[in-house]
């Protein structure tokens, strides 16, 4: 029988027909069972109580404009969900994106980190994998070199680093009779921003502070961005630490609410 | 063609923004449209020229389309419906309640006398969650409008015409009495609502709630059952069960309990010496949290001073009211369980054994109210009432000289 060993350079992972510059990735399955024990404790069956639930987490580098599909802000009507995609060869067709998350620090490339839902059946794992060996030219990353947030409402002027995360919660739409989802909602999308450095701005108000943020994420070279991100919210949290022998150092955290965008009908 | 006058307030619907049907018009799943015909070309057709009535129309095609004169609603193209196809989510369930008399004759002796033919009342308790703003607006909008259509004779209005889930799949017409709908999140609202048929007969021996269809059918020696499955002893019935092997009180609904598949010959049909089917014996399994509540009867006399003198109270005193779930049930065994109960009509005697230490063997119950609710594939749970019945009639002979109903294939034996 052949072995399910797949070499590095043909665990390609690729979502929307994109082949995706990543660095880990991640692919779990799980049924939702409920024991079910009939009065003398025997176990009597396992009932299913959800639809089996994928969960494909991967981080990637940003090797030019930045997919709208792996940002959760876009409207759930223009993201093409759901999603088809494959890693190392073995094929999903129902992926439902639910995080975003990258890290802004000194002189380090900056890797975003992405969280999908998957159902409906995974194909098996091929044998031969799968690869892409023109991703090994891309020399343009995401960086923190040129990369800035702008925004002075936070009142610290020299950041030292920031975490940029969009979260929300899927929720599988399943009808009677049916094993798989008609429709996956998008619901609590979130915007979370935390940034580090020499002060805590204003003091904290009972409603928190408004905050007005933008981010532009660059590669080392390029001279347009390649994402821009933004988090319009409140301050809610402020921390200040003092170790022996360090300095002050500051942190901050606002949250957005954010509205993916409805019709009237 | 314009749409029926929305007056402010009048109560038409409460539903903004419907148009009416045009021909050339685009149209996707969950658009509403008012039907009172098109013109094309310059010639105007009506609605009731092509077989419909005017009145509002839903789109339930899963493709858009443009509309043309042959997809229109009424031609044999049309993705146009009035019926309720919205599908509904986990979590609905279907309630069933005997409304009957309750005689009481006291040492705990009671009969329960159904009120009429019709007196099994059962409501689909319908949920639709996390649906788009646009399915939700159609729904809604057709639940508003079902109360806007007297259409019968009597001055009545129609129904909504539906095909429950399964294994309640018979169409009929339906009436709602109120609905709600929940703003979860933009584009994501939850709709629940009750439906309701009074006009099912209790009478019909084929199926109530549940079809024929949904059974095994006709017993026969040599099917090959399984476990739950459920089947009609009858008389004469084409290549089926010869009908000289049983008397009549044992024509009826059997349920198979045999743990395995096995084909089925005359001593393990429903009447032989090693029957593997049951049809009065309530043989569900009970989950673990069973509880076994008991309030003995008795007389209380209140004297001054909050005084009292318990005095006993005849026999029969702790007779078992037992209200359980049987959860996790695959859909088989729900269905089976739910026709098992249908069968008995909320007020007919079957054998139940409680666990221990209570198993006494003989015992009878009524069951006059159950839910069944879908959880998920394969994941029921059914809530049912057990009563226990001072008297288990149910192995004595009933002398009948006038049968009110009878399947047709029964060839009567009086020997």
């Amino acid at each position: 029988m052949a072995t399910k060993f797949i070499k590095y350079e043909k665990a390609l992972l690729k979502i929307a027909d994109t082949n995706i510059f990543a660095e880990s990735a991640e692919l779990g399955v799980q049924a939702s069972l409920q024991p079910i024990t009939n009065v003398t404790g025997s176990v009597i069956d396992y009932a299913p109580t959800a639809p089996v639930r994928g969960t494909l987490s991967f981080s990637h580098y940003c090797t030019g404009t930045f997919h709208d599909f792996l940002n959760p802000l876009t409207a759930i009507e223009h993201t093409g969900e759901p999603l088809e995609g494959s890693l190392a060869g073995m094929t999903f067709a129902s992926g439902y994106i639910k995080t975003l998350s990258f890290s802004v620090t000194p002189y380090a490339p900056i890797l975003f980190r992405s969280e999908m839902d998957i159902y409906g059946e995974l194909s098996a794992l091929s044998d031969e994998g799968e690869s892409d060996n023109t991703l090994r030219n891309e020399t343009n990353v995401s960086h923190s070199l040129r990369s800035y947030m702008a925004g002075t409402d936070v009142k610290i002027s020299k950041k030292v680093s920031f975490d940029y995360s969009v979260s929300c919660s899927r929720n599988p739409v399943v009808t009677v009779g049916n094993e798989l989802p008609s429709r996956v909602t998008k619901e609590d999308v979130r915007i979370n921003l935390s940034i580090a450095g020499e002060d805590v701005g204003d003091a904290m108000s009972i409603t928190g502070n408004y905050a007005e943020l933008n981010i532009k994420v660059f590669d080392t070279y390029g001279s347009s961005a390649l994402a821009n991100f933004g988090c319009t919210g409140q301050i809610f949290s402020q921390d200040l630490s003092i170790r022996e022998g360090g300095y002050i150092d500051g942190t901050i955290a606002a949250s957005q609410a954010y509205l993916t965008g409805r019709c009237l009908y | 063609m314009a749409g029926p006058a929305y007056v402010l307030g009048s109560g038409v619907t409460n539903t903004a923004r419907v148009n009416a049907f045009e021909v050339g018009d685009a149209y996707s799943k969950y658009d509403i449209a008012y039907f009172s015909g098109y013109t094309s070309a310059g010639t105007e057709t009506k609605a009731e020229s092509l077989g419909v009535a005017s009145g509002h129309y839903y789109y339930s095609g899963d493709t858009p389309q443009t509309s043309t004169t042959s997809n229109a609603p009424g031609t044999t193209n049309a993705n146009w419906t009035q019926d309720l196809f919205f599908e509904p989510s986990y979590g609905s369930s279907v309630t069933y309640e005997n409304k009957a008399y309750n005689v009481a004759y006291g040492d705990g002796y009671y009969n329960l006398l159904a009120k009429s033919e019709n007196a099994l009342s059962v409501k689909f308790n319908m949920s639709y969650n996390k649906r788009s703003d646009k399915e939700s607006k159609a729904l809604i909008h057709l639940f508003e409008d079902s109360f806007n259509k007297g259409e019968k004779e009597t001055g009545a209005y129609t129904g909504i015409y539906y095909t429950p889930f399964a294994p309640y799949d018979k169409s009929g017409e339906f009436y709602i009495e109120n609905f709600t709908r929940t703003f979860d999140y933009p584009d994501v609202n939850s709709i629940s609502t009750t439906l309701s048929q009074e006009n099912a007969s209790i009478m019909d021996w084929e199926g109530y709630y549940i079809p024929f269809d949904q059974t095994r059918g006709y017993f026969a020696e040599g099917n090959s059952y399984s476990t739950h499955d459920i089947s009609y002893l009858s008389g004469t019935v084409p290549g089926g069960y010869e009908n000289d092997r049983f008397k009549i009180h044992q024509s009826g609904w059997y349920y198979y309990t045999g743990a395995t598949e096995t084909v089925a010959d005359t001593t393990n049909s429903p009447t032989g010496d090693s029957s593997l089917w049951t049809k009065n014996r309530f043989y569900f399994s009970l989950n673990q949290g069973v509880s076994v509540p008991e309030s003995p009867r008795y007389l209380k006399q209140t004297t001054q001073n909050d005084y009292f003198m318990r005095t006993q109270d005849g026999i029969n005193k702790s007779l078992l009211n037992l209200q359980f779930e049987l959860q996790g049930r695959g859909d088989k065994e729900a269905k089976a369980l739910v026709h098992f109960l249908e069968t008995h009509k909320g007020h007919h005697l079957f054998e139940f054994t409680p666990p221990a230490p209570y198993d006494i063997t003989g015992k009878a119950f009524v069951c006059p109210q159950w839910e069944h609710k879908i959880e998920y594939k394969n994941n029921n749970t059914v809530s049912v009432n057990l009563i226990e019945t001072p008297l288990n009639t149910l192995g004595k002979n009933v002398a009948f000289t006038t049968l009110v109903t009878i399947d047709p294939y029964f060839v009567a034996d009086f020997s």
